[in-house]
């Protein structure tokens, strides 16, 4: 089942067709991926997705209701979350803090709730302390749970960023690029816990990557952009082999 | 000569006093990140609503329940500035408003009295504020006849009244609360993309550190007896600064530490010139000249402070933690 | 008749002369405030001690050592540059090098401001100290002039077209246009920005040695002189735009005219005149929440990041 369906969706820029009747579907439980030269209009399609930028003409259902139009907070309700590229952590703030920040909260978040209603929120916070303990053991950041942010190595912040997301129990997970910057073997690495969290907690990927190969061999399903419109839909063994994908591509992949 | 011990006793209150003034800077600014430069306008409006409460025979409880609704009424509407201004506006702004209060208040009697005379013609002598003279305020404690034990009573209530603060700053930055405070301190964006309103917790900030500054502005006025504008100048402000940032910024022991350190420069001086006639040098300027220089070597070499910060100790966290480190 | 106001004739050139004569002391104490603001990216408040030790000066040299006054403004112009110099070079630069946050910058410049104001508190004590120079006066119509006011209308005037003169047709002065504008473009365009700040914090605290000078001149010299003048020299400079001269000096006067009518208002009512600060409370309160980068967005200003 389709968990999340585009029709025909376009977005322009003054005179620039950022991104032109794009049409795809997100299977329910995968990890699919984004791929395009630069400029191809991913980035702007993960916008109009997440609400951020309003869309031109198109419709984006989710879980079969129209989520077009929707504010980014309401979008955040339905389910989909989306990280971006440069993880914004607090940076003097531990892992965990990190992890429960990423949650809205109820008692403990006013100040008389802080200091009258103490047993109210703790029993809340405990449980939130679990769910963020046992994502952080998936994304293999247990160790540093109570370490400042700033300990970390780059590809554990990549990690951070995505465990905060999962936080919020999201249906829909949208990565912008998750392995920038990063060198290979923990891009794949990377990659493996994405597998970790799927299997474990059902999340569906829709993932923009330029890291194709890595991408390639966990993705089950691909997507190529080009110039604002779809020029690929499938499975990625047929991703190289497609023509029209290899010319949009000339001389553009980034080879890892 | 004076005696020793009751020196020693009121620099051990004014010790206490500051601490809960440091305390309340240590909400804005050690948590939140705010540059409050206006510090001591809260500590005056909290002194003079203590001094005319007692003066129109309001029991001292009641006064200084008002002094601390009053400051944290004065802070809420400081606020406000909070809100926009990124943090040199802030400080620039705080710093001009607390001028301009000590201003008002300095001019205040004078300027209704003009009023009054210029609507009704009548000449009044209202004198709430007492003006550049000041105010004389009584004391919440009355010992008559025995010194030592009056000085011991107050030293009781304001280290009392420390550890309930103390104990109210704890609670609220070890709990999720204080965690969105710090968050906002690191990056304000980013507290808001988390669904965080941080606008409601800025405001807060500053009204809960007002009512501390503001308890703390009382207590003092009382003990000291006499109060005016004078008592109420930037200094005292920086003097506060020098507290949380040499004792530990975002450590709720480290200002208390850093407003003992502090005050045992001030007590220094004033031993010195009590106890010297004759000095080339007057000992409040060099007073004044050594916290200026500590402040900037401070702020050079070890701006966190003596204390560092700890991580917000939530039960649950605590909990969890422990069970790491066994496991 | 009930109560009423003083009969005062609303004389409308002393006024106007007034504003002049305030508009130029809050020009020459805030332009410096301005560009430094501006060019290392904090407000410096000790500022107001580079004020203070002009006035200070001035006392010095003329009633204690009883030079001529226009030497005892050079020297003021110099011992303030010189002040304002070396706060940049030993406290301020350094801790920019290292990369210290602004609030660390501003708490300094609180702390080398507490140094410096006891210091002079110290050497002169706390008590108002006058210089005794008559100066000749003259009557045009209504308005009581001084050859003091003439000498101060005559250095703002050679000031602001120095000034001027120095930011358009130098290549220093395009300089400092520039790093005011964006330091990071500056500086890869290869302009020395730590000669370019040690040149204009050396000119911007001699012009505001020289507001002391006038200050004490004319009234009379405490440690806070500064002080009472680092209000109205902020709200000038957030009025003006940051970094901004044209905006500076537009901003001096209309401060000066407002302030001087609100002189007026208050007398009127037999209000204290002390209260004329709130003034530039207000404007700063009001540019800040409505236009932060300051009313005079034009040619010369520097827009802070």
């Amino acid at each position: 089942m389709a968990i999340l369906e585009v029709r025909r969706l376009s977005k322009s820029f003054g005179g620039l067709r950022a991104v032109d009747s794009v049409d795809l579907d997100v299977e329910e439980e995968t990890i699919t991926g984004l791929i395009g030269p630069n400029g191809s209009g991913k980035t702007t399609l993960f916008n109009m997705i997440s609400g951020v930028v309003p869309r031109d003409s198109g419709e984006i259902w989710f879980e079969g209701e129209r989520i077009d139009g929707l504010k980014p907070f309401e979008i955040y309700k339905k389910g989909i979350v989306r990280s971006f590229q440069i993880p914004r952590l607090f940076w003097k703030l531990t892992v965990l803090d990190n992890m429960l920040l990423a949650v809205r909260r109820f008692d403990g978040e006013s100040f008389i709730g802080a200091i009258f209603r103490r047993w109210k929120w703790t029993a809340e916070e405990k449980h939130l302390v679990d769910k963020a303990l046992e994502i952080l053991d998936i994304l293999g950041l247990s160790d540093s749970a109570f370490k400042p942010a700033y300990q970390l190595s780059g590809g554990q912040m990549k990690l951070l960023e995505i465990g905060r997301a999962l936080m919020a129990d999201p249906k829909l997970l949208l990565l912008d690029e998750p392995t920038a910057g990063v060198n290979p073997k923990l891009a794949y690495s990377i990659f493996g816990k994405i597998e970790d969290i799927r299997r474990a907690y059902g999340t569906t990927f829709f993932i923009i990557e330029h890291r194709v190969e890595t991408l390639f061999s966990h993705a089950d399903w691909v997507y190529v952009m080009s110039n604002g419109s779809l020029i690929y839909g499938g499975k990625p063994s047929g991703v190289i082999s497609d023509s029209r994908v290899q010319k949009a591509y000339l001389g553009d992949i980034h080879a890892t | 000569m004076p005696d020793p011990l009751i020196f020693a006793m009121h620099i051990a209150y004014r010790i206490g006093v500051y601490g809960i003034a440091a305390l309340s800077l240590n909400i804005e600014y050690g948590y939140t990140g705010l540059s409050n430069f206006g510090k001591a306008a809260f500590l005056m409006v909290g002194a003079y609503t203590a001094a005319i409460a007692v003066e129109n025979g309001l029991h001292p409880a009641i006064a200084l329940l008002l002094s601390v609704m009053v400051s944290g009424g004065t802070g809420l509407s400081a606020s406000l500035f909070a809100l926009k201004f990124r943090e040199d506006y802030l400080a620039i702004t705080m710093l001009a408003f607390a001028e301009i209060a000590r201003l008002i208040l300095r001019n205040f009697d004078d300027s209704i009295r003009a009023l009054i005379k210029f609507i009704t013609g009548v000449e009044s002598s209202i004198n709430i504020f007492g003006g550049v003279h000041g105010k004389v305020v009584r004391s919440f404690i009355s010992i008559p006849g025995d010194y030592r034990l009056y000085n011991i009573a107050q030293l009781g209530l304001v280290y009392g009244l420390l550890a309930v603060s103390y104990l109210f700053v704890k609670l609220l930055s070890d709990s999720p609360y204080g965690r969105i405070l710090r968050a906002i301190r690191e990056d304000e964006l980013a507290s808001q993309t988390l669904g965080k309103k941080t606008w409601v917790y800025k405001m807060q900030s500053i009204s809960l550190g007002s009512m501390l500054a503001g308890l703390a502005g009382a207590l003092s006025a009382q003990f000291e007896g006499y109060i005016s504008p004078e008592s109420f100048q930037p200094h005292l402000t920086f003097a506060i600064w020098m507290m949380v940032i040499l004792g530990g910024v975002g450590n709720n022991l480290g200002v208390l530490l850093g407003a003992a350190l502090v005050e045992s420069i001030e007590a220094a001086a004033l031993f010195v010139k009590s106890f010297l006639r004759y000095l080339p040098l007057d000992p409040v300027n060099i007073q004044w000249i050594f916290v200026g220089t500590s402040i900037i070597i401070i702020v050079a070499f070890k701006p966190k402070g003596l204390l560092e910060e700890r991580p917000i100790k939530t039960p649950a966290v605590e909990v969890a933690r422990l069970g790491y480190t066994r496991g | 008749m009930i109560g009423g106001p003083r009969m005062l004739p609303l004389d409308l050139p002393q006024i106007f002369f007034n504003s002049i004569i305030t508009g130029s002391i809050f020009m020459l104490a805030a332009i410096g405030l301005s560009l430094s603001y501006s060019l290392s990216r904090f407000p410096n408040f000790t500022h107001a001690e580079y004020i203070t030790l002009g006035g200070y000066l001035a006392y010095l040299l003329s009633e204690q050592l009883g030079i001529p006054l226009y030497i005892a403004f050079a020297l003021s112009f110099l011992g303030s540059g010189l002040l304002s110099l070396a706060s940049y070079t030993v406290v301020f630069k350094p801790l920019q090098d290292r990369g210290s946050p602004m609030i660390y910058l501003m708490v300094a410049s609180i702390g080398l401001g507490l140094v410096v104001r006891h210091i002079i508190q110290q050497v002169w004590g706390a008590s108002p100290l006058t210089i005794r120079v008559v100066w000749p006066r003259w009557t045009l119509g209504s308005i009581t002039v001084t050859g003091l006011y003439i000498y101060l209308i005559a250095v703002t005037i050679v000031t602001a077209i120095t000034l001027h003169m120095l930011l358009t047709r130098t290549i220093i002065g395009k300089c400092i246009r520039a790093s005011s504008d964006n330091v990071e473009l500056a500086f890869s365009s290869g302009i020395n920005v730590s000669s370019i700040s040690r040149f204009v914090w050396f000119i911007g605290g001699g012009l505001a040695g020289l507001s002391g000078f006038f200050m004490v001149a004319i009234a009379n010299a405490i440690p806070l002189l500064g002080w009472r003048l680092l209000i109205p020299a902020f709200a000038v400079t957030i009025l003006g735009g940051v970094g901004n001269f044209y905006g500076a000096l537009i901003a001096s006067y209309v401060i000066g005219v407002a302030e001087n009518f609100s002189v007026i208002g208050l007398t009127a009512l037999n209000l204290p005149t002390d209260l004329k600060m709130m003034v530039s409370f207000f404007v700063i309160v009001l540019v800040l929440l409505v236009k932060p980068e300051g009313i005079f967005t034009t040619f010369g200003g520097g827009s802070r990041a």
